[in-house]
């Protein structure tokens, strides 16, 4: 997590609210109300909303999360390739080390 | 770094990070050509694992009544389809594999001897949409749907075509002349499934329980009747910009208001069942709807249910419709018999991999599978495309042997 700044981090907390939420769903039952994707609707509203709430999810989850993974990971190995080591900590506060941020 | 750059490689970064991750994506869901369709003529594992589903909710009356009453809550003609199409896959899993084929045929006469029962006590209206239940507007006299005559001799040609049932010779013979006297009296060669509503789908569904029936007895109804009936189709119910046949048409030729143009969920199956009278009809259109309906993205297959020349709007046929591509997941799963029956792998397989990615299969400890985004007739039209093969073959064989016999004479 050194190596990445504000912006990488925040793409690593996307995915994972994504994967956690996804998850959740899963958990209270979203997955088997997904019917309605065929027209067959689940017994209930409710469990139709839950179901229509999962296919959202799980479509972002399983497509967008890896790709926000991805580029967190392209950025720090371009942030180190493009800047020398003490350089970039000197630029961004969030990436300095405590030992590199010492008097 | 300026800000302008750190915006251009962050997206960069993101553009690079996609580029990765989407095509992967497709390749990661796509099964490969054994697990679809099988090797050497037996059945795939995907078709194994969606026959124990089926079997299991035959061999269990409470689980298969929670399915159907699920089904039938939205459409009452799912629950007639999902018979047709299973009692067709599982005369296919016999064929290929004969040690399937007492467990097959006993559940293909279950099937067929409920769908009789229910048709004898509640009517053929039973099977219809609400619309259809009136008595007001049908045509012939008494009212009679091709859609429940065809798709019940269809089931039982399929089956007597794996193992003989003398005491459905009759029965069959019966429907199949009332079928041909109704489609006789229409000028297109057509018969209605609902009041003055005749569907491709279920004209050529007819077309081929005649065929079939032809090769159980040796005679040659279809012939005649498939010969009249596909001039009155090239006069009448071609699509001019597409060059496919439309959906659905009055029983004087007219375009129909609910289906005017072509349509996904009828042209596929249309395609296939014409297979059994005129191939290279049968082909013509299979290709003109693939080019006008189906499609990929990003990998993923799907199949629109209207061509773009011929937009109609979303109704209980379509099903949802997902926006800007316009794929409808009913037309998508047609789209696979179609596909497989004219030994088109490539949208086969693409078709499949949207169906892994966002049909949610569920896959039982007993090695059952099923699709949690569908319901029974979904599961039993993708058995039918993984499976489908061996029993037209077989009915061609037997409708051509007589004919080598009197050229042999």
């Amino acid at each position: 997590m050194k190596a990445l700044d504000r912006v990488g981090r925040f793409h690593l907390l996307l995915a994972a609210t994504l994967a956690i939420t996804w998850i959740g769903l899963r958990i209270v039952g979203g997955r088997e109300q997904v019917s309605a994707l065929s027209g067959t609707s689940p017994a209930t509203a409710g469990a139709q909303i839950l179901g229509l709430f999962y296919v959202l999810i799980h479509v972002a989850t399983v497509g967008l999360a890896p790709i926000l993974v991805i580029a967190a990971g392209l950025r720090a190995i371009v942030a180190r390739w493009a800047s020398p080591p003490d350089e970039t900590a000197g630029n961004d506060p969030v990436a300095r080390t405590p030992e590199e941020s010492a008097p | 770094m300026r800000v302008s750059t750190r915006i251009l490689l962050e997206l960069l970064c993101v553009a690079l990070a996609a580029a990765i991750w989407l095509p992967a994506l497709p390749l990661l869901h796509r099964p490969s050509a054994e697990t679809a369709r099988g090797a050497d003529g037996e059945l795939g594992p995907l078709a194994e694992r969606l026959l124990t589903r089926q079997l299991a909710l035959w061999n269990d009356p409470e689980r298969r009544a929670g399915e159907v009453a699920r089904m039938r809550a939205g459409n009452a003609e799912w629950d007639f389809m999902g018979r047709t199409f299973l009692v067709l896959a599982l005369a296919n899993a016999a064929l290929r594999e004969p040690e399937r084929r007492d467990e097959a045929l006993a559940v293909i006469d279950l099937i067929v001897a409920e769908t009789v029962r229910l048709e004898r006590e509640e009517g053929f209206r039973h099977f219809l949409l609400p619309y259809g239940h009136g008595t007001a507007g049908w045509v012939s006299d008494p009212a009679r749907s091709i859609f429940v005559d065809g798709e019940i001799t269809l089931m039982m040609a399929a089956r007597r075509l794996v193992a003989e049932r003398d005491d459905w010779r009759e029965p069959m013979d019966a429907r199949v002349a009332i079928m041909i006297e109704q489609m006789r009296a229409s000028p297109v060669v057509s018969a209605e499934s609902y009041p003055d509503e005749c569907w491709l789908f279920c004209n050529s569904v007819a077309l081929a329980a005649v065929a079939l029936t032809d090769a159980l007895e040796g005679t040659d109804r279809a012939t005649p009747l498939a010969r009249d009936w596909i001039a009155a189709a090239k006069k009448t119910l071609i699509h001019e910009e597409t060059g496919l046949l439309i959906a659905t048409y009055q029983v004087d030729g007219s375009p129909h208001p609910a289906g005017p143009g072509p349509e996904g969920t009828s042209i596929f199956i249309g395609a296939h069942m014409l297979q059994t009278v005129d191939q290279e009809l049968a082909a013509d259109q299979y290709r003109r709807a693939a080019a006008e309906l189906t499609g990929t993205l990003l990998g993923f297959g799907y199949a629109r249910e209207w061509p773009v020349s011929a937009e109609g709007s979303m109704d209980i046929d379509s099903g949802p419709i997902v926006p800007i591509v316009d794929a409808s997941a009913a037309s998508s799963g047609l789209a696979m018999v179609g596909a497989a029956a004219f030994e088109d792998e490539a949208t086969l397989l693409a078709l499949l991999a949207s169906l892994e990615a966002l049909g949610f299969p569920e896959d039982e400890a007993d090695g059952s599978r099923r699709y949690l985004a569908g319901n029974q007739v979904g599961d039993a039209v993708l058995l039918y495309a993984l499976t489908l093969g061996p029993l037209w073959d077989e009915a061609a064989r037997r409708r051509q042997e007589p004919r080598d016999g009197e050229r042999s004479r």
